[in-house]
């Protein structure tokens, strides 16, 4: 079972490649997107945090996004670089010509 | 036999509808992460951003030549509480920009090509039930320069549990552009339509001129420990329609001529983040970020960014900060003159090369708690402020400095 389950990924033999278009011969993408499904059962099956407990938390730099400041930085980033994304900017639109 | 494959099965199914639900949202983190009452004040932010590069593979020369510009971009924020559980918020600003590049579009020294503006507005809407623990919101955006024009709009949904221990955020954000040149003309009799390098005009090279971007995806952030959070989130994009950019030059391999670039009418991206914060001391937190990224278009990339904030009082923190970014080029890239003439797309965009890229700097964070300067005695004024200047490296020899500021101005 445990093998199938790893052939499942390593192997690209997904069923549903064709959907996939052109990250069908990614098995990268399979594995990081397996892994994050970990995270995510990791994440749900922590213990809280009670509200009394959460002076660090609540600290303004400590909030999980950029900081203010640090937003122009995404956008030049955006445009110099080949990759967006994942960062709660924007991914697309705009010129970014320049 | 068949009950293993059954749960075989039933495993992909789980991990297509899983899958799909990953795709199917956006992370809006910064609206959410606030404690409601800290949004219900009205409030003013003006930010000032500073920019400059210089580097030698401009785009517009094909791949060779200046590609110095300057950059300024003053903006306001402010945001309006409708009540004590929504918000609206307006964003605006103008940036204005010199750039030696595209003044190259016509080889006309100082030509009018040389200096543009982009003018850019966003109004958001956001609306929290504490008690359910959810919030939504929609937001609508547009922006124009001389050569675009942008609409966009988008929404969020996200849902807490546990007393927001857990928050899982999702989102759908749509831009359509139109990539002619002619919004900003003067001139009443003015035409828009697409423009290209000075001696390639003539030749109809692109038959559409539009531009649309789907993004879809989701974020779900994690309170660990009194000290620890971590936030994972994936985005699923789409662009279609012209995605090349019309005035950039290619040469072709044995041919003095160029050529416009030609990319593909499609590209899908997926990038996938994490970030964890953790507060290691009283006065020190480190803040960490890791994102993969792959496109159809052939790119992949990997970054890492780590800032810690030394935080001499609760008001008061200076952070220092490192960024490292790697890029695999993209399939159709090749640079000055080594693109085959066979080849179905071609592009000599640096942007899109294999490339390292290092970014650092400093910031400091300053907001005390009855404000920096008062305005008048129901409170208001100049509640605080952040700078940060920073440095960005490129291994292909581009180099740039920038700067950004907030001003928050409230009560």
């Amino acid at each position: 079972m445990i093998a199938k389950i790893r052939s499942f990924f390593t192997s690209c033999s997904l069923p549903m490649r064709k959907h996939l278009g052109p990250f069908a011969n990614q098995c990268t993408i399979a594995r990081l997107l397996m892994l994050g499904l970990i995270l995510l059962f990791i994440f749900t099956s922590c213990a809280t945090v009670p509200a009394y407990d959460r002076a660090y938390l609540n600290d303004e730099e400590m909030k999980l996004s950029q900081l203010n400041c640090a937003h122009f930085e995404s956008y030049f980033q955006i445009i110099r670089e080949g990759a967006s994304g994942a960062d709660g900017g924007k991914t697309g639109g705009g010129c970014g010509c320049n | 036999m068949e009950a293993k494959q059954a749960v075989v099965v039933a495993a992909t199914k789980t991990f297509y509808l899983l899958l799909f639900t990953f795709f199917a949202s956006d992370y809006v983190a910064a609206q959410n992460e606030l404690p409601p009452k800290e949004k219900r004040t009205a409030a003013i932010e003006i930010l000032y951003d500073y920019y400059q590069q210089t580097g030698n593979h401009s785009a517009v020369t094909g791949g060779q030549g200046t590609e110095e510009l300057k950059y300024n971009a003053p903006a306001v924020v402010i945001y309006l509480p409708t009540d004590s559980l929504g918000q609206i918020t307006v964003k605006a600003g103008v940036d204005a920009y010199s750039s030696a590049s595209q003044d190259n579009i016509d080889f006309n020294i100082s030509s009018a090509s040389a200096q543009d503006a982009r003018t850019h507005v966003a109004i958001a809407y956001s609306r929290e039930k504490p008690k359910k623990q959810q919030s939504w919101g929609a937001n609508t955006s547009g922006s124009v320069e001389s050569d675009y024009l942008s609409f966009g709009l988008g929404g969020f949904y996200s849902k807490g549990w546990h007393n927001y221990n857990t928050v899982l955020t999702t989102s759908a954000q749509a831009f359509f552009d139109d990539c002619r040149w002619g919004w900003l003309s003067a001139d009443p009799d003015r035409q828009l339509q697409l423009i290209f390098p000075e001696e390639l005009r003539g030749t109809v090279w692109f038959d559409h001129y539009k531009r649309y971007t789907t993004t879809l995806s989701v974020g779900l952030t994690q309170l660990l420990t009194p000290r620890l959070n971590v936030d994972f989130f994936v985005d699923g994009v789409w662009q279609n329609g012209l995605l090349s950019t019309t005035f950039h030059r290619v040469y072709l391999q044995g041919q003095s001529r160029p050529v416009v670039e030609n990319l593909p009418e499609n590209r899908y991206k997926l990038p996938l983040g994490i970030r964890v914060n953790w507060f290691a001391a009283r006065h020190f937190l480190v803040r960490s970020y890791y994102r993969f990224y792959t496109d159809n278009w052939g790119v992949q990339a990997h970054t890492v960014e780590v800032e810690s904030s030394l935080k001499f009082s609760p008001f008061f923190s200076i952070i220092p900060f490192y960024r490292l970014y790697w890029q695999d080029g993209s399939t159709w890239f090749n640079a000055f003159g080594q693109a085959s003439s066979s080849a179905e797309f071609y592009t000599s965009d640096f942007d899109l090369s294999r490339f390292t890229a290092h970014k650092f700097g400093i910031g400091i964070n300053y907001a005390p708690l009855r404000g920096v300067w008062r305005f008048n005695a129901k409170g208001y004024g100049w509640q605080g402020v952040q700078l940060r200047i920073g440095s960005y490296l490129r291994s292909d020899g581009l180099e740039a400095f920038y700067l950004s500021s907030v001003f928050y101005v409230g009560k």
